[in-house]
């Protein structure tokens, strides 16, 4: 167990992400092969989700290196593997609430590719901070943003953006003195 | 009682002046607008105004401060009611019952419940911080960790009133606040756990993040995910501010709020978060229609924020009788006193009466002014929300959202969280399963983990069941969860009575 946990610590968490994500596909097919699981399968993918987040949890505590010490009764996995073994239970309960149809089959989605176009635009926003800093960054994040929702008017679509980024520097930067991210393109620049 | 009155006679007097005034007002209104933004948390709005009490006197420069205190802890109920975004962890509670309110188009009765409690609960916790600050503070020194601990387990209770029929689905909420607060150095050992390498997530997991993502972000994504670019105007919204009968039905609830507010706040750590998600507890619990809460009940809203603004009061006792900070805000006064060469603590009372009792009535006034400036102030926030277009708003919350994740600690880690937080609460909206339970969970995990250990290093286990408070605490709260069941238990029982007894008369 102590290999395992060990094995997941100094794992990069991006191949424990690609990890998760493929378990959980794997389970989304599995829960589509049931016709009664199919109407829950939303519900049963986010209580798997976190039952697997908290098993993660669980092995990654054999890593902690600590021994019990004996005026204390606890070591550092004391408390985290209470509110693991506390999910058991709890899990248990939830799948069972899902299955007898207490809440509901699920909702069907909607435009969910907007949801997660907008998502991914502010993920790649935030990584862009560092090389056209935060100014820049956001702007074009509204424009792509209000551009997805219809916003057709360029008055609008430059309007906003440059208030927003006139609000942040003279509040946050100037007022406030909260230094916003530069980027290197533009440090590089002047 | 009557020196007392004449002390506070006296700090009124101290205030009658042009500067004072404009200072309580700049305050508040500084306060207000901080609390609103998401990011900027009471204890930084004062932290960021505190060189500029240093050209002041030290009652302008601490008026200056209270007033901020007061109108931040307000400031974040705005953007909780109005866009679903509480400004501060605090609000988080406002946003239950106000932002259902705000959809249903009732804004100005949510945001005048929230203005005229936050007014009720600073005032009535000033009152009780006058009258009662010595023996209160003397009551927070007996408590141990093992009484800290079971006043957690207290507020986790609360988890049966969040969830409502989802509560299996809540419990496990609540764990995954519980968990993910167990991320970062522990607190003991000083082991790093569940850090991944990332050197951000050394100090855990930050609450502004969690809480921006989960409510704002999740609300967002969830709208966008229904948004068709029709109607997408605001509904039309009522301004009109709640009749005094209205707040006349909710006397008891302001009451009851801001009491436990201030005796909540007095805990060093506590402060006003736990104080709102227990209060609201309490309110749903004595309330005939348990049922509205979640779905925008006003005892929901006025709960949150009486027992928010409460909680100043409470935790000026223990500033100002032991030098201990009641909260994060608390702590900077105190460094704003100790630069004015103030030290609290129980002389104050008696060397510098006149510095206490101004500062006593700086808070009255304080709340006031608050009050007029929230009725100016807030209406026209509302408006702004509701009549933007949803293509120019939704984009506006993302946008501040990202910005208030990355202010808290300036660290891009944060905001990549916040936006993962804002992902997880979308699916947990449409799954239902409630998001507050995390935040339940963010907010008492390490409180309890750290008073837990505490405890243990202290006396052993023996201090959960021979220490009489904790078992009184312990109590309460096995109640809290157990009474609920019976009574449904009883009313299911009834009802099949009933029902039988209806077939056989069929």
């Amino acid at each position: 167990m102590q290999t395992i946990g060990q094995f997941l610590t100094d794992l990069n968490p991006a191949f424990l992400l690609l990890g998760f994500a493929a378990i959980m596909i794997v389970f989304f097919f599995l829960f589509g092969l049931n016709k009664k699981l199919k109407a829950y399968r939303g519900q049963m993918m986010v209580i798997t989700g976190l039952c697997l987040f908290f098993l993660l949890f669980f092995l990654m505590t054999f890593a902690f290196k600590v021994r019990k010490a004996q005026m204390i009764h606890t070591t550092a996995a004391t408390v985290p593997r209470a509110w693991i073994f506390l999910m058991i239970p709890v899990a248990i309960m939830v799948i069972t609430s899902i299955l007898n149809g207490k809440s509901g089959t699920d909702e069907p989605f909607g435009r969910w590719q907007l949801t997660l176009g907008i998502a991914l635009a502010a993920f790649v926003s935030v990584f862009l901070f560092e090389y056209i800093g935060y100014y820049l960054s956001s702007a074009l994040l509204l424009v792509l943003m209000m551009f997805l929702l219809r916003e057709r008017k360029v008055a609008v679509l430059v309007g906003v953006p440059v208030g927003w980024v006139l609000f942040t520097y003279f509040v946050f930067a100037k007022l406030l003195y909260i230094t916003l991210p530069i980027g290197s393109l533009w440090t590089g620049l002047f | 009682m009557l020196e007392i009155l004449g002390y506070l006679g006296q700090g009124f007097l101290n205030l009658i002046d042009v500067t004072s005034i404009l200072l309580v007002m700049l305050g508040v209104a500084i306060g207000i607008v901080g609390g609103a933004i998401p990011g900027i948390s009471p204890s930084m709005a004062v932290a960021l105004l505190l060189p500029v009490t240093y050209s002041l006197t030290p009652v302008q420069g601490i008026i200056l401060l209270m007033g901020i205190y007061t109108g931040a802890n307000y400031g974040g109920a705005i953007t909780a009611i109005a866009i679903n975004t509480p400004g501060t962890p605090s609000s988080a509670v406002t946003s239950f019952d106000g932002y259902p309110l705000c959809q249903q188009g009732r804004t100005g009765e949510a945001m005048g419940i929230a203005l005229w409690a936050s007014v009720a609960g600073g005032i009535i916790s000033t009152i009780i911080l006058i009258f009662f600050s010595i023996p209160l503070s003397k009551l927070a020194l007996k408590f141990w960790p093992s009484e800290y601990f079971a006043l957690c387990f207290m507020g986790l209770t609360t988890v049966a009133t969040l969830g409502g029929k989802q509560w299996q689905k809540a419990l496990a909420a609540v764990l995954l606040g519980l968990l993910i607060n167990t991320m970062g150095v522990d607190p003991i050992y000083g082991i790093r756990r569940f850090t991944f390498g990332v050197t951000a997530l050394y100090d855990g997991i930050p609450m502004v993040p969690v809480l921006i993502g989960l409510f704002a972000l999740g609300e967002v994504f969830s709208n966008l995910e229904k948004f068709n670019g029709e109607g997408e105007k605001g509904k039309a919204v009522d301004y009109k501010w709640p009749p005094f009968s209205m707040h006349w039905k909710l006397k008891w609830s302001y009451i009851r709020a801001s009491v436990i507010g201030c005796v909540i706040g007095i805990f060093p750590g506590a402060g006003g978060t736990i104080a709102s998600f227990i209060s609201y507890d309490v309110e749903k619990r004595l309330s005939k229609h348990p049922e509205e809460f979640g779905h925008g009940a006003l005892a929901g809203v006025s709960a949150g924020e009486a027992a928010d603004n409460g909680s100043i009061g409470g935790a000026m006792v223990p500033l100002l009788s032991l030098g201990i900070p009641g909260s994060a805000t608390a702590a900077v006064l105190i460094g704003a006193l100790q630069i004015h060469d103030i030290t609290p603590g129980p002389e104050l009372f008696t060397k510098q009466p006149d510095l206490v009792y101004t500062l006593f009535a700086s808070m009255f006034f304080a709340n006031a002014m608050m009050a007029f400036i929230g009725v100016i102030g807030t209406k026209g926030f509302a408006r702004l929300t509701n009549s933007l277009p949803k293509r120019i708003l939704y984009p506006m919350i993302v946008a501040f959202s990202i910005l208030g994740s990355y202010a808290v600690e300036r660290s891009v880690v944060h905001v990549i969280l916040c936006l993962a937080f804002g992902l997880l609460g979308w699916l947990m909206k449409k799954y239902k399963y409630p998001a507050s339970p995390v935040v339940l969970g963010v907010v008492l995990g390490k409180l309890m983990e750290n008073n837990f250990s505490r405890a243990l290093m202290v006396s052993g286990w023996s201090s959960f069941y021979t220490r009489p408070f904790t078992i009184i605490l312990f109590i309460i709260s096995i109640a809290a969860i157990v009474m609920p069941m019976i009574s449904d238990h009883r009313k299911k029982k009834a009802g099949t009575l009933s029902a039988d007894a209806e077939e056989d008369v069929d």
